[in-house]
């Protein structure tokens, strides 16, 4: 019965059940789409973190691991299989071409988990890098590359091996390392020969570990902080592969956590419009309750007949809902793809979908209630009076609770970090707290403004000024609106200024580094030779922090009991040695911030030696102008002090360093150089690589027109994903704000006639409309903007860590479009409204 | 001539199906006088008031108020017409609960562009016994002093043609015969012609004509 009754309601008022549906499922489209694409990254890369790493367990470091590792793992796992890997880049050579190759020395029963498969099927990966075979396999472009066939010999370092095979699909290859460099499979064994081990060789060494029953993520994870405590060596990583996979889904986690959020403004946004609409519902059913209340139906049976309509209702709009996010999914993890090659494909568990249909049921539920139990108190007497006795009160403010506690639930589900979801809340609350103040305050500005206007003028403030709750409502939505796209477009403008969209045409083609100091010359005559001049040769000198301004700098005040992401990325600066250079004029990818350029300056030989330091850098360390920094330049301490801080332009792919010295001070410390070459043709280019790893074997040769090929198409795939996602939210703010206008307008129907019977004519209760809302919208609108860009600086400062950008154009034209956009569809709105002839309001009883 | 009303014809589609209200009403009233109209409910009174404000276009004849033809002003002229030869009055009152008294009755004088507006409202809730009201809200007066209210604001231009529907059906009877009386001696003094609707025989008893609304025409 109570059943059909709702049923009833619903069909009885179709044009709230619709707007509320389309409130309610385009808010949760993007969170139940976000929530169906992380499952599904999830789920693969849980299944999939043990063939990435191909183990349960990886003992790993960066150089050459001591001797002394290997035996304490055997003795903490005796029972466990142990395999040994090293992985590094390095050149190979035909006798006429050569190119930069992922080297990975493996045994022969690699991988533990996964497979590597070959091209022909007959051929078995573990049966063909066997210890001194002289076997290798690699990606198939390294033939197409070399100009190789199968079966024809290359050298790796000073040893011949013999191409055995291609790689059709290899499981361990999660990060796509051939984009950077194609991969090359030798044995651990036949590794001695090549030489290519040295003294500061840069490889990482690990030990495999595989245990013989699957064991629990925790236990795996006591059992690596055991070892890594016996092992002693802090340079010496344990990571289960747990963890491995989750590092490697951190991009796409950065990613998803971005969206949700997001998402989940949308969700705010459609919930607040969708309690205003509740609102508007009940109060105008208020007569009908009364009336069932007069026929003896009971508070208990009411509720349930409103409660279930809303259930119902919310079960339409998360159903909807549902077949348009797995309709969006795909393309999604087209994207996901894109970015980490690792064949991700749409996945979904039934308890995800059931906690969101539970979580979007509570929510509408969370919002309705208050309103709704407000409702049932009204007295049977209401049909002749017409006076409802709501009052306001502190206690409903207790609502907010439930409410709050909601919404850092749903925060903590899309971003899986209670700061970050503390933060996420925090602002929010704090941003409406502030738009309430200031609709307040405008109201009450407005009050003094308008006090003695005229006629149309007086009723329309007087209107928003009645309506207090109204307008507060839609003035917070139109500024939230404001501020969630200002904050999408803004972060977005932030991100691709930080990931650059390289210049091809300035680009380098070929990047060159290790050429030690009494190569230069050489290498410079190679280039002659084949009329090509060197862009940039710059030096680079390995050095140490030692002190920050008379600071020790290693023991820097570190707050390690809270560790965020970009902490940990502080504490990495802080441990690795520096890279230095010297240049006496800055390259066109660089620009002064703060501070005075010194380029032709050569150090005087007394006091302090002028720096200039990159940006972000200093930033990252809290370095400022005038800091004192003495360097441990391979053991001899240099003073300097800070004199600028520069921008570079890391698109550019010109050889910059973070932290770059006067001319004078540096030139005689050892060195190596790094140098670029302009864009050339394929046969120059191929060329030039024989030719230096011929003469300079130990120098490497990065393609960047590779490089930037495949950067630029991830680069466009994560821009497209977030307009997309900017567009979305437009369309959610711009539905939400009309179903509130319309509403408010439906309101003034009779309003509307009264003046007309009493002479207002057509026009000027038009205008009086229009300037009303554009009075609104553009308050709203503009605080809003505002409000999002402060919050942009914010986040990209604190949470992205990198230097605020503020592009005012784009602002502006975003903020105007806006603007234009809601008043466009107000201007329809209202032309609409005023079109209806009818004047029944007026002679209803 | 006040009011000429020929041969006015109204019906409406109600799920394609035409539901004649008024069949051939015809009025006149050549000098300033009061009418009753009464009639069975549901029978088209408010129906012919509306059309008689020109709120409502007839579906055929013709209603021209001093000499003017109503059926031949665009929206906008009819409005103006209106504004400053028609004032109705509501059951319901129907006053804009955001506007205090004073600026509810001055409404109607602005959107006319008279100059004293604010002195003429004034007067005119003096003269409806709200001097001490003028300043308040709607929801601070009782229903007969939202009525007068309304009087005020309905005579605030000074219309020829004052039409009300059921003016005292909202307020209970010694209430309503209090505004009875007030509306009737505002009537004589500004020589109006009142057309009223009502159920109420006491007060078509005050009017000089009253008229009967049946089958869809009127009889006297
Ligand atoms: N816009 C409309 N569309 C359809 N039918 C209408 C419309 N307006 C009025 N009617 C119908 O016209 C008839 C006359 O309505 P009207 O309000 O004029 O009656 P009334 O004489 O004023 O009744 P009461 O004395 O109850 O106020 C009614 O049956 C009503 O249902
Ligand atoms: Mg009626």
């Amino acid at each position: 019965m109570i059943f059909k009754w709702a049923l009833q309601e619903i069909k009885n008022n179709k044009k709230f059940a619709s707007l509320f549906v389309l409130n309610l499922c385009l808010g949760l489209l993007g969170l139940t789409t976000i929530q169906i694409f992380k499952s599904s990254i999830e789920n693969q890369l849980n299944e999939r973190s043990q063939q990435i790493l191909t183990a349960d367990l990886g003992v790993s470091m960066r150089g050459v691991m001591p001797e002394s590792v290997e035996p304490v793992v055997k003795k903490e796992f005796p029972q466990a299989k142990i395999q040994k890997s090293k992985e590094m880049y390095s050149m190979i050579r035909t006798e006429e071409l050569s190119k930069l190759v992922f080297i990975k020395a493996v045994e022969s029963n690699f991988p533990f988990y996964g497979n590597v498969e070959l091209e022909k099927e007959n051929l078995k990966f573990r049966e063909v890098i066997t210890p001194g075979s002289s076997n290798t396999v690699v990606s198939k472009e390294l033939l197409t590359q070399l100009e190789l066939k199968i079966g024809e010999s290359i050298f790796v370092g000073e040893k011949s091996f013999e191409i055995i095979d291609t790689i059709l699909e290899d499981s361990s290859n999660a990060f796509g390392n051939q984009a950077f460099a194609p991969t090359l499979y030798i044995n651990h064994q036949d590794l001695e020969g090549t030489n290519l081990i040295q003294e500061g060789s840069t490889l990482f060494d690990s030990i495999l570990v595989k245990f013989n029953e699957s064991l629990e993520a925790s236990t795996l994870n006591s059992m690596a902080n055991g070892l890594f405590e016996k092992i002693q060596d802090p340079s010496v990583r344990v990571t289960t592969h747990q963890q491995s996979g989750e590092q490697v889904g951190r991009l796409l986690g950065y990613l998803s956590d971005y969206l949700g959020l997001t998402a989940l403004i949308g969700l705010c946004l459609a919930f607040i419009a969708c309690s205003f609409l509740y609102r508007n519902y009940i109060q105008e059913s208020l007569k009908n309750i009364s009336i069932w209340k007069s026929l003896g139906a009971s508070n208990n049976v009411i509720f349930k007949v409103y409660g279930l309509e809303i259930v119902l209702l919310s079960l339409i709009a998360i159903a909807i809902s549902l077949v348009f996010a797995f309709l969006f999914t795909p393309a999604l993890i087209a994207v996901a793809n894109q970015i980490m090659p690792l064949n991700f494909e749409p996945h979904f568990e039934y308890t995800d979908i059931s906690l969101i249909v539970l979580l979007s049921v509570i929510g509408s539920m969370l919002f309705s209630l208050p309103i709704l139990l407000d409702a049932l108190k009204i007295k049977p007497s209401y049909i002749f009076t017409q006076i409802s006795n709501f009052q306001w009160s502190f206690k409903k403010l207790l609502w907010a609770v439930p409410i709050l506690g909601y919404f850092y639930g749903l925060s903590f589900l899309a971003s899986n970090s209670f700061i970050v979801s503390s933060l996420f809340l925090g602002s929010v609350v704090l941003t409406v707290i502030v738009l309430f103040a200031l609709s307040e305050l405008i109201l009450f500005l407005g009050n003094k403004v308008f006090k003695n206007a005229k006629s149309l003028t007086l009723w329309s403030f007087n209107t928003l000024k009645f309506n207090r709750f109204a307008t507060h409502t839609i003035f917070i939505t139109f500024s939230l609106v404001g501020v969630v796209l200002i904050l999408v477009q803004q972060l977005q403008y932030n991100i691709s200024q930080e990931l650059g969209q390289p210049e091809t045409n300035q680009v380098p083609s070929l990047f060159l580094f290790d050429i030690q100091e009494e190569q230069r010359s050489d290498f410079e005559q190679i280039a002659e030779s084949l009329n090509l001049e060197p862009q940039v040769v710059s030096p680079m000198i390995r050095a140490k922090l030692l002190k920050v301004n008379g600071k020790d700098f290693e023991k820097g005040e570190r707050d390690t009991s809270e560790m965020t992401r970009e902490g940990q990325r502080e504490m990495r600066f802080r441990n690795r040695g520096f890279n230095l250079s010297y240049r006496d004029q800055l390259l066109d990818s660089e620009t002064i911030l703060q501070g005075e350029d010194f380029s032709g300056e050569t150090y005087s030989g007394e006091g302090f030696a002028k720096v200039s330091i990159e940006e972000r850098f200093a930033k990252r360390l809290n370095f400022e102008l005038g800091d004192k920094l003495v360097f441990d330049v391979q053991g001899v301490p240099v003073k300097a002090q800070i004199e600028n801080i520069r921008q570079v332009r890391w698109s550019s792919f010109q050889p910059n360093f973070f932290v770059q010295f006067q001319s004078g001070v540096l030139e005689y410390a050892p060195k190596t150089f790094l140098a670029t070459l302009p864009k050339t043709n394929i046969e120059t280019k191929n060329k030039l690589q024989t030719e230096i790893v011929k003469k300079l074997p130990n120098v490497s040769i990065i393609d960047v027109s590779q490089l930037i090929k495949r950067l630029l198409s991830v680069l466009t795939q994560m821009s497209w994903t977030l307009i997309i996602m900017t567009v979305a939210c437009f369309i959610v703010g711009l539905a939400v704000m009309l179903s509130i206008s319309q509403l408010l307008l439906q309101k003034r129907k009779r309003d509307i006639q009264l003046l007309k019977s009493i002479g207002a004519n057509h026009t000027l209760l038009y205008k009086t409309l229009i300037l009303e809302s554009v009075f609104l919208i553009s308050f709203a609108l503009c605080f809003g903007g505002i409000i999002g860009v402060l919050s942009t600086q914010i986040m990209v400062n604190e949470v992205f860590a990198l230097v605020p950008k503020f592009n005012p154009t784009s602002f502006l034209l975003s903020l105007g479009l806006l603007c234009a956009t809601s008043y466009l569809a107000s201007r329809v709105l209202i032309k609409n409204f005023l079109k209806e002839k009818s004047y029944q309001e007026l002679f209803k009883e | 001539m006040i009011l000429q009303v020929k041969d006015v014809h109204k019906s409406f589609q109600v799920k394609n199906k035409e539901l004649k209200i008024l069949k051939g009403v015809n009025l006149e009233v050549s000098q300033p006088q009061t009418l009753a109209i009464m009639g069975e409910s549901g029978s088209g009174k408010t129906t012919l008031l509306s059309i008689l404000a020109g709120l409502e276009p007839p579906t055929s004849g013709e209603v021209q108020i001093q000499g003017t033809d109503l059926t031949q002003f665009s929206e906008a002229e009819m409005t103006r017409f209106r504004g400053e030869n028609v004032g109705i009055i509501f059951q319901n009152f129907h006053l804009l609960p955001q506007m205090t008294a004073l600026q509810n009755v001055k409404l109607p004088l602005e959107l006319s562009g008279d100059e004293q507006a604010e002195q003429k409202a004034i007067e005119l809730l003096e003269q409806v016994g709200l001097k001490d009201r003028i300043n308040h809200l709607p929801l601070k007066l009782s229903g007969g002093e939202k009525q007068r209210v309304a009087i005020a604001r309905a005579l605030s231009t000074k219309p020829k043609l004052l039409l009300a529907d059921e003016p005292s059906g909202s307020l209970d009877i010694e209430t309503g015969e209090k505004i009875t009386q007030l509306l009737f001696s505002l009537i004589a003094k500004y020589q109006m012609t009142a057309i009223m609707v009502t159920h109420s025989q006491p007060l078509a008893d005050r009017c000089e004509v009253t008229y009967y609304l049946k089958n869809g025409q009127l009889e006297s």
